[in-house]
């Protein structure tokens, strides 16, 4: 379970009196997740791939800084946990200097010695990677270890609807209401089961698919589990009124 | 084969856990199948905890969505969850004796067919990670010897999940697990894909995707990646189309 401190900062991020999405990954909460984490600052990067990295949460100068380095050398604990799907440790990054030798000596330089990074995923949906870091060496607790991936649960979900769209097609409504509290790891296999299905549905990404069905279970105030497994029985289909 | 050949059969299966393509939910659903064929029990399946310590069913015996379904009804109350929480074989229980115990888990796996349910911890030294339950359809009980190969798969199917090095770390503990359950939530993805596209069940979807991916020499977790993420792999252009994976094996029929 998460620390009461971590509990605060979920509650701060999961707020549903707000439908702006910016106003979602609120800076304070970067504060308060880095204290909960015994870190010194917390950042998070939206996107994957070759189309890079936007910073979207934690824009003090460090964090920004090492955001940049990652992105421009191509290395480092962030690019490696997006490629390999877990959490990448690294309590002293003088023991890794091997490893990401361009990234490393960037990292010492900036007066980072310890770095952790989450993939914020659901299955086989990718939005972006979690960072933590700290000028003093050490590695995480286990308490603080079990905190990181809730927030990374939380910070996938806000980030869901920042997915950079597919090419060609329009971005959710930037005013799309948000939906109830679920976290994707409470989420019944029916969930993700009517996501793909959506997703084939729309011909859409299992991303924007999820949005649709958060969407739509939000609209009809109807748990998230109830419409899935409507759309797993096939009493209800997503169409696109475009088509 | 003997009892046990089948069960050294279940533990060359886990050495090859070492190796390089090994897949995890691959691994723990045939390890569920053993569990049947092995133990007088009618279905078996495996739940891991998440770091909120909530359970997740990770692999069962059979797809199937009514068994599915008595995995997550124990998110509240079940056999798996007092294994979890207690570390403790939950051996025989009576599902009628224990309508109190777990109210909607008990009704609605008699409702399913089942009589008696036994839940083992999935443990790693000191840390419980998960539990396996095994479903009884007739009375009867699960002898000592049946508990303990329980046990004994049980414990296999935990150096599976952790596969690999270096098990001191809890830190990687989280991360085989993390890996293990986004893993499965990948196949449920793949399988919805899978079901729109082929027009087929849910259920069905899993049977296609695992038979798909063993016949082309795939890992599952991959294949699944590749139908969720609709990318266009040969493999994947024949599983959504249905080329039945027999006719694969040489030339593609559709390719002339």
């Amino acid at each position: 379970m998460p620390s009461d401190r971590m509990t605060a900062v979920l509650a701060l991020l999961g707020g549903k009196s707000s439908t702006e999405r910016d106003a979602d990954l609120l800076p304070a909460a970067a504060g308060a997740a880095a204290a909960a984490l015994g870190v010194d600052a917390v950042f998070a990067g939206a996107g994957v791939g070759p189309q890079g990295v936007v910073l979207a949460w934690g824009r003090d100068k460090t964090s920004t800084a090492l955001q940049d380095a990652q992105f421009t050398l191509g290395q480092g604990p962030g690019p490696e946990a997006v490629a390999a799907g877990t959490p990448v440790l690294v309590p002293d990054l003088a023991e890794a200097a091997s490893r990401w030798p361009g990234f490393v000596p960037a990292a010492q330089d900036l007066g980072v010695h310890a770095i952790f990074a989450f993939p914020l995923r659901i299955g086989a949906i990718s939005v972006g990677v979690l960072s933590a870091h700290r000028a003093i060496p050490g590695p995480l607790a286990d308490s603080q270890l079990a905190d990181a991936l809730a927030l990374a649960d939380a910070v996938t979900v806000l980030l869901l609807y920042r997915a950079p769209p597919d090419p060609g097609r329009t971005e959710a409504e930037p005013s799309a209401p948000r939906p109830d509290g679920a976290l994707p790891t409470t989420y019944r296999p029916e969930v993700h089961q009517a996501t793909g299905m959506i997703s084939v549905q729309l011909d859409v990404p299992l991303a924007e698919a999820l949005v649709r069905l958060r969407a739509h279970a939000y609209g009809n105030d109807r748990p998230i589990a109830e419409v899935a497994a409507d759309v797993v029985a096939r009493r209800l289909r997503f169409e696109d009124p475009n088509r | 084969m003997t009892r046990e050949q089948q069960l050294a059969q279940a533990l060359i299966e886990a050495a090859d856990t070492l190796v390089d393509d090994f897949d995890v939910i691959d691994f723990l659903h045939t390890l569920a199948e053993r569990c049947v064929q092995l133990l007088d029990v009618e279905a078996a399946g495996l739940m891991l905890a998440d770091q909120r310590g909530q359970l997740h069913a990770t692999a069962a015996s059979s797809e199937n969505a009514r068994l599915l379904e008595l995995f997550e009804l124990q998110g509240d109350a079940g056999p798996c969850l007092d294994a979890y929480r207690t570390g403790a074989a939950v051996v025989n229980a009576d599902l009628h004796a224990n309508q109190e115990r777990w109210p909607r888990f008990a009704e609605a796996a008699q409702l399913t067919g089942f009589v008696a349910v036994h839940a083992l911890p999935l443990r790693l030294r000191s840390t419980v990670i998960g539990a396996l339950n095994l479903f009884c359809a007739g009375p009867g009980a699960l002898s000592d010897e049946d508990a303990r190969t329980g046990q004994a798969l049980a414990d296999v199917a935990t150096i599976g999940i952790l596969a690999q090095r270096n098990l001191h770390q809890a830190e990687l503990l989280t991360s085989q697990l993390q890996q293990a359950l986004n893993s499965r939530v990948t196949i449920e993805q793949a399988k919805g894909v899978l079901a729109e596209r082929r027009q087929i069940t849910v259920d069905e979807a899993f049977d296609v995707l695992r038979s798909h991916a063993r016949s082309h020499n795939l890992r599952l977790s991959d294949l699944a990646k590749d139908v969720a993420q609709a990318r266009r792999s040969d493999a994947v252009v024949d599983l959504l189309r249905g080329i039945d994976s027999a006719t694969t094996q040489g030339a593609r029929p559709d390719a002339a």
